[in-house]
């Protein structure tokens, strides 16, 4: 589930960035934090659509590898209508990602097609695009100001455009990135129109085995009143996680 | 036989015109009377008025003392077929049947099976002198030779009364005159009253009287004599 | 100059005589609506059903289509690897029937909901908002996506239960999404549903089997290049093209409904050209003091000509203009029956359309509308040029020179019969059916020659009848039509030419009936017959062998026998498919096989070593029994032996039955359609039939009758078939209706002079009025008994070749002595109708008008 790999670059790493230094490099910061081998975490993913009706889902998280070359294996627990429900995505620098979904009720594991970029991911208020994994040569930055607060942190104002502005929904996307921590806490994407289509917010930010990670990730869809928030419990970094827990075969075994 | 009493009929709404004027005229059993005047002075209407083809606006028309205005079309109908014979000016046979069918017609309107009609229409044939031609049709005959069948069929009930407009109007003299004969002969077996309508003098000498008709009023009526026409 | 002089003349006719101008123009427009509804009901009919294609393929460029039971999924992984395949979708359609009362089916489309959209058309509300929860949706196999419409008529709401009847029986999905009315919502009037295909393939147990791929070509690959290239990597037996052809294959199953439409809309233009050629035969007739006048005056003869063919021409636009305004709103009702027809008889989904307005049919109508005209007019037009001036002018008596008993017309009427009937008879089958049309348009012009003689020759013998029955009125009456015979034909040859074709569409559909009639006796010997469609079959409403266990179970059933019934394609068109237990079959059956001997074929057919192929099927490919029978199947070529020819009726197309478990074998598909129940000697049919119904009830859509309803039941559908033939019957009756009243109502204004005689010479009222009605009456008759004598070809012409041609069936001729007799008083009441209102005029006549002297 790609939600999940968008964290995974939110949930960026190393300490040293705080300095005034110009955006790219902040970035560079941000992108490099995670050095984690592999992670492992059980998430809650509560989705509520416009007239506020909640839908809530838990899963376990596992990811194998690091950016550009990643694993992850996605399992569904609550509730019962999807229990045993897996996604399984392969990423590889320069191949586009594949993924399949494994669904109990009929067993079968089938493969989920590039979907259109704007497209809500399973009904979330993440997007496809949101989803995707994305390195730091896809945009380019500029540095709007420094000082303003976010939750209680002092942050940098980024603005990063896509490279490619015909393949995102995007025209730009706004990052808020404390001083002393390299970790997106907050980012508002634009359109071309200069609407704020959606406010993404991390907060909670702990470090463990020296990896930040944001516990609560909240996005919003002003335009549609919807907003998804993922709570993360129980975060490990480096477990050894093994290359045969991220086949197809893997997948289709809901107890694994 | 006949009267006319105070007889007028006119047509038209807006612009009348009278084509008969109060007229009066009356017509003994076996009287033959010829009606003379200028064209559009009303003898065909006369006619037309007397067999009951066509209404007075005022007056009565009385056959046998009946008057024809308090009978309904049917009985008008079944007077005119049985009593009264009528020979048009343009003889109006039906042009898809034989001289003998045509003759027969009448006969067969009034139920006569058809087996008798064709005996007696051929008796007829012979009297008019054209037994031989009964299986012709109209257009196969001259002018004569239909008048003659329209006189056939016109006398085949032996009605009391014979209307006649212009009998030999179509007809060159020789043919007219044989018609008149005709028309004398049976005058003389079966005593018909005749009226005919006539632009001819010589026909006018065929009949007992002649009346004068102008603007549809009979201006004069007077017995024929031999003199008295060619006096005129 | 002249020609305008002359125009005006004719524009004073056409006022003059407004009726009879209005009667001819609706005598045209009726002929031309006709023609043009029935080509407009067709393209609108086939633009249905290849918009509702286009529609459920979305953007699709190319479909990859199997027969009925699909093919396997593996076939979609080659297809998403060949090279230049863009995007590649697998799809399943079914057609479910929803559990509510008195609701229709749910067209179902299983479609890879995780796969790429750009393919299909159909949209949710607001980007996903209607599909509360996806992941829920797709791991859930009950969910299921409902259109708004749909929606809204039954108050469903998302988490709704929707029971459905599947091939496992009853079952509830869950709304799970609702999607507004675009694309693929438009059609089916929203009667339409959305599944994920994987979904679909498990509750409708359909295996890994798909309906159809649908896939896009990349921008480099032309459409012709991949279809080539697919073609090569894909097993045979699949049909690749654009979305558009598949509307072709669909157009070949509707052919046979397009040729009796097409023969039907020519009667009516041929009506038409009748009409016209009474109607100037009048008004020459009419006219024949004016004619001689303009001769006299120096107009030359082909002035005279030009005249009545202009003012045939002028008529001809005018009336065709009509017509084809009249045609447009017929084409609506038409293509009604004709899409019912086509989803009762042929399983296919149409989407309602408005007519297709087609300007090129529209100006091949109006064309043939003018030339049909001029062609009508042309004798009487003739006629008139040759009118001698002299005896035109010489009297009116004059003018009714009638000729038309002449020997040589005779003859050549005969000759016309004769060669027609030959044609027919003899003539070769290959020269295809528009040309063997012809033949029987051949009989009826002979006819229409002969006429005159065969009126002329009936009403002297219905002279002494009339004679007897209404005394000389009668026989005045029956002379009057003998002694025109001219006028007398007129009007009875466009009561002929309707009447014929009743009695003939009549006596071909009795004669099918009768023919399939005995037919189901000797074949359909089931006690109990179940089936999954109200229809001749569904497509996608399967039983599973399990529910023929259950009903074995039921006291009072002796044996149960499943049946696949299935259409395959063979050739460029597509053949019916019966597999069954062929033992049980044979035991119940008797001397059915044709050219082998019956016990030796038993035991092949029974042991699956070979086919029976029905009588039509080897007609039509020219086949034979020991020649072989090829189809692809899901596992490899299938190649058997033709062992023997049954006859059968089960589809123009032609049958091909075979045991059951070869069918299994070959197509991997266990899906029974038909299930026959046989019951135990001594057991009330009607209870094993209630204990069945109660078996089945709530749990399948099943459809259970005893032999009689089922052969009942296969009756209806197919006078549901014949809805159509009736159809065209009834415009045959119309325009028979038209054509009588038509010349009625003119041929007595014409006689005005002639019944003004008749009064003035003693006629009464009631008598004229009776001789008029006598002579309609007498008319219908002659009109009735040449109509039969046509009828009676056109029979021989439509069992002998159209039959044939088209269903390869060979249909015995019968004669529609019933139609004939239901005819007669249906024919003497729109006869005396038709001549009730001239009558009435003719009796109120003012006698002395009418027989003024000019
Ligand atoms: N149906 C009618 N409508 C109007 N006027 C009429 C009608 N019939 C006759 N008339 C008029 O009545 C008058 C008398 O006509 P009628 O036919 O009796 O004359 P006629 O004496 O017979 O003349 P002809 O010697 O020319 O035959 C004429 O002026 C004629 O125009
Ligand atoms: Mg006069």
């Amino acid at each position: 589930m790609r939600t999940l790999l968008l964290l995974m670059i939110c949930l960026a790493l190393s300490g040293s960035a705080a300095l005034a230094q110009d955006a790219r490099k902040i970035m560079d910061a941000v992108y490099k934090q995670d050095t984690s081998r592999d992670a492992t975490w059980r998430g809650t993913m509560d989705v509520y659509d416009k007239k506020g009706t909640l839908r809530r889902k838990k899963f376990t998280f596992r990811k194998l590898g690091g950016l550009g070359n990643s694993k992850t294996l996605v399992r569904f627990n609550d509730p019962a209508e999807v229990r045993g429900v897996g996604l399984l995505s392969l990423n590889e620098r320069g191949v586009a990602d594949r993924q399949w979904m494994y669904t109990p009720a009929i067993q079968r594991t089938r493969r989920i097609a590039a979907q259109e970029r704007r497209q809500r991911f399973l009904g979330t208020d993440f997007t496809n695009e949101d989803m995707a994994e994305r390195v730091l040569d896809d945009y380019t930055y500029k540095l709007l100001g420094e000082g303003e607060m976010v939750d209680g942190r002092k942050t940098y104002k980024i603005e990063a455009r896509p490279v490619s502005p015909e393949k995102s929904q995007y025209a730009y996307v706004y990052l808020w990135v404390p001083v002393d921590v390299p970790y997106t806490v907050m980012a508002e994407m634009y359109d071309k129109n200069g609407q704020r289509q959606r406010v993404l917010k991390a907060g909670e930010l702990v470090k463990i085995s020296n990896i930040w990670v944001a516990k609560r990730v909240e996005m919003n869809t002003p335009t549609e009143g919807t907003k998804t928030i993922l709570l993360l419990e129980d975060i490990r970094f480096n477990t050894g996680l093994k290359e045969d827990g991220f086949t197809q075969q893997a997948l289709e075994k809901p107890d694994a | 036989m006949i009267e006319l009493q105070n007889v007028s009929r006119s047509f038209g709404d807006a612009k009348l015109v009278q084509a008969l004027n109060q007229v009066n005229l009356r017509l003994a059993q076996g009287e033959r009377v010829a009606v003379m005047g200028p064209s559009g002075s009303g003898k065909s209407t006369l006619l037309n008025l007397i067999c009951g083809l066509d209404e007075p606006s005022t007056g009565a028309i009385k056959i046998d003392n009946v008057d024809i205005a308090s009978l309904d079309d049917d009985s008008r109908t079944r007077l005119r077929r049985q009593k009264i014979g009528m020979i048009f000016q343009t003889f109006n046979l039906l042009p898809t049947l034989t001289a003998l069918e045509n003759v027969s017609l009448p006969l067969r309107l009034n139920g006569v099976a058809k087996k008798d009609a064709e005996q007696r229409a051929t008796a007829m044939l012979q009297k008019v002198g054209l037994a031989g031609r009964a299986a012709h049709r109209p257009d196969q005959m001259s002018g004569g030779e239909r008048q003659r069948i329209a006189i056939a069929r016109a006398l085949i009930f032996a009605p009391p009364v014979l209307l006649a407009d212009e009998p030999t109007g179509n007809l060159d003299s020789k043919t007219g005159e044989e018609i008149l004969a005709l028309l004398d002969e049976l005058h003389r077996e079966f005593n018909t009253t005749i009226l005919m309508v006539t632009h001819n003098e010589e026909a006018a000498l065929h009949c007992d009287r002649v009346i004068r008709l102008r603007d549809g009023q009979i201006i004069s009526s007077s017995a024929v004599t031999a003199r008295t026409a060619e006096g005129q | 100059m002249m020609l305008s002089s002359l125009a005006s003349i004719t524009w004073k006719q056409w006022r003059q005589h407004r009726l009879r101008t209005a009667l001819t123009l609706l005598g045209i427009a009726l002929g031309v609506a006709v023609y043009f509804a029935v080509r407009t009901a067709n393209v609108t009919l086939l633009s249905s059903l290849t918009i509702t294609i286009e529609k459920m393929a979305g953007k699709a460029t190319l479909q990859i289509v199997g027969d009925e039971g699909g093919f396997p999924e593996a076939i979609w992984e080659t297809v998403k690897d060949t090279p230049g395949v863009h995007i590649a979708q697998p799809v399943i359609e079914v057609l479910a029937n929803t559990a509510f009362e008195d609701e229709g089916s749910l067209m179902i489309v299983g479609v890879d909901m995780l796969g790429d959209r750009e393919l299909r058309e159909y949209q949710f509300d607001e980007a996903g908002e209607e599909i509360a929860d996806p992941l829920v949706a797709l791991a859930q196999p009950d969910s299921i996506m409902i259109s708004r419409k749909f929606a809204e008529k039954h108050q469903l709401k998302d988490g709704d239960k929707l029971p459905l009847f599947t091939a496992q029986g009853k079952k509830e999905f869950v709304v799970r999404g609702i999607f507004k009315p675009a694309g693929l919502g438009e059609i089916f009037d929203g009667q339409i549903a959305v599944m994920d295909v994987f979904n679909a393939q498990f509750v409708f147990n359909r295996g890994r089997n798909i309906d159809r791929i649908d896939l896009m070509n990349e921008s480099g690959v032309s459409v012709d290049e991949l279809q080539q290239r697919l073609r090569t990597r894909l097993p045979a037996g699949l049909e690749i093209g654009p979305p558009s052809s598949r509307g072709k294959g669909i157009e070949n199953s509707v052919a046979a409904m397009k040729i009796g439409m097409t023969i039907t809309s020519f009667i009516a233009l041929l009506v038409g050209v009748f009409i016209i050629f009474n109607s100037f035969s009048i008004a020459v007739n009419q006219r024949w003091k004016e004619i001689g006048i303009l001769r006299a005056l120096g107009v030359e003869r082909p002035n005279v000509q030009c005249m009545f063919l202009v003012e045939a021409a002028l008529m001809g636009m005018l009336g065709s203009a009509v017509g084809i305004g009249l045609g447009f709103f017929l084409a609506i009702g038409a293509e009604r029956v004709m899409s019912q027809i086509a989803a009762q008889l042929f399983s296919y989904v149409t989407t309602q359309q408005p007519p297709v307005f087609r300007w090129d049919y529209a100006v091949t109508s109006f064309v043939i509308g003018v030339i049909s005209s001029v062609i009508g007019a042309w004798l009487p037009a003739r006629a008139a040029a040759r009118l001698n001036p002299v005896l035109a002018l010489h009297n009116i008596e004059t003018r009714q020179s009638e000729n038309v008993l002449g020997k040589p017309r005779i003859i050549a009427g005969i000759l016309l019969v004769l060669t027609g009937w030959a044609l027919i008879a003899f003539g070769p089958a290959s020269v295809g059916l528009s040309l063997q049309f012809s033949y029987s348009v051949l009989i009826i012009f002979g006819l229409v020659l002969l006429l005159p003689a065969l009126a002329a020759l009936t009403a002297r013998a219905l002279r002494p009848l009339m004679d007897r029955l209404f005394g000389s009125e009668g026989v005045i009456a029956v002379d009057s039509m003998i002694q025109s015979p001219r006028r007398t034909s007129a009007t009875v040859g466009a009561l002929m030419i309707g009447l014929s074709f009743v009695f003939s569409m009549g006596a071909y559909v009795r004669s099918y009936q009768k023919t399939v009639s005995d037919w189901m006796d000797r074949i359909v010997n089931a006690d109990i017959i179940i089936n999954t469609s109200e229809n001749a079959r569904s497509r996608t409403n399967h039983f599973s062998e399990d529910l023929g266990k259950t009903l074995a179970a039921i006291p009072g059933v002796r044996r149960v026998e499943n049946i696949r019934f299935l259409f395959l394609p063979y050739a460029d068109d597509s053949v019916a498919l019966i597999a069954l237990d062929m033992d049980g079959w044979f035991a119940r059956v008797k001397d059915v096989v044709e050219g082998a001997d019956e016990d030796e074929v038993k035991d092949k057919i029974i042991r699956g070593e070979g086919v029976l192929v029905a009588r039509n099927f080897v007609a039509r490919y020219h086949l034979g029994v020991g020649d072989r029978l090829r189809f692809q199947t899901p596992t490899g070529p299938f190649d058997f032996p033709i062992l023997g020819v049954i006859e059968d009726y089960t589809s123009e197309k032609g049958a091909v039955f075979f045991e059951r478990e070869l069918y299994k074998r070959y197509w991997n598909d266990p899906a029974v359609d038909i299930i026959d129940v046989m019951v135990t000697p001594g057991a009330e049919v009607a209870t094993v039939k209630q204990a069945v119904t109660r078996a089945v009830k709530g749990q399948h859509r099943a459809f259970i009758y005893t032999n009689a309803e089922y052969k009942k039941f296969i009756m209806d559908l197919i006078n549901g078939f014949f809805v159509l033939n009736y159809m065209q019957m009834t415009v045959a009756i119309i325009i028979a209706a038209l054509g009588i009243v038509n010349t009625l109502i003119i041929s007595v204004a014409e006689r005005k002079r002639e019944l003004g005689v008749l009064r003035a010479i003693g006629g009464l009222r009631s008598q004229v009025r009776k001789m008029i009605l006598l002579e309609a009456a007498a008319i219908a008759i002659v009109g009735v008994l040449s109509g039969t004598l046509a009828g009676v070809f056109n029979t021989y012409f439509l069992v002998r070749t159209a039959a044939h041609m088209i269903g390869g069936f060979t249909i015995p001729f019968r004669f529609p002595l019933t139609i004939v007799l239901v005819a007669l008083p249906v024919a003497l009441g729109i006869a005396l109708l038709a001549a009730w209102w001239p009558a009435r005029k003719a009796v109120n006549l003012k006698v002395v008008e009418a027989i003024g002297y000019e």
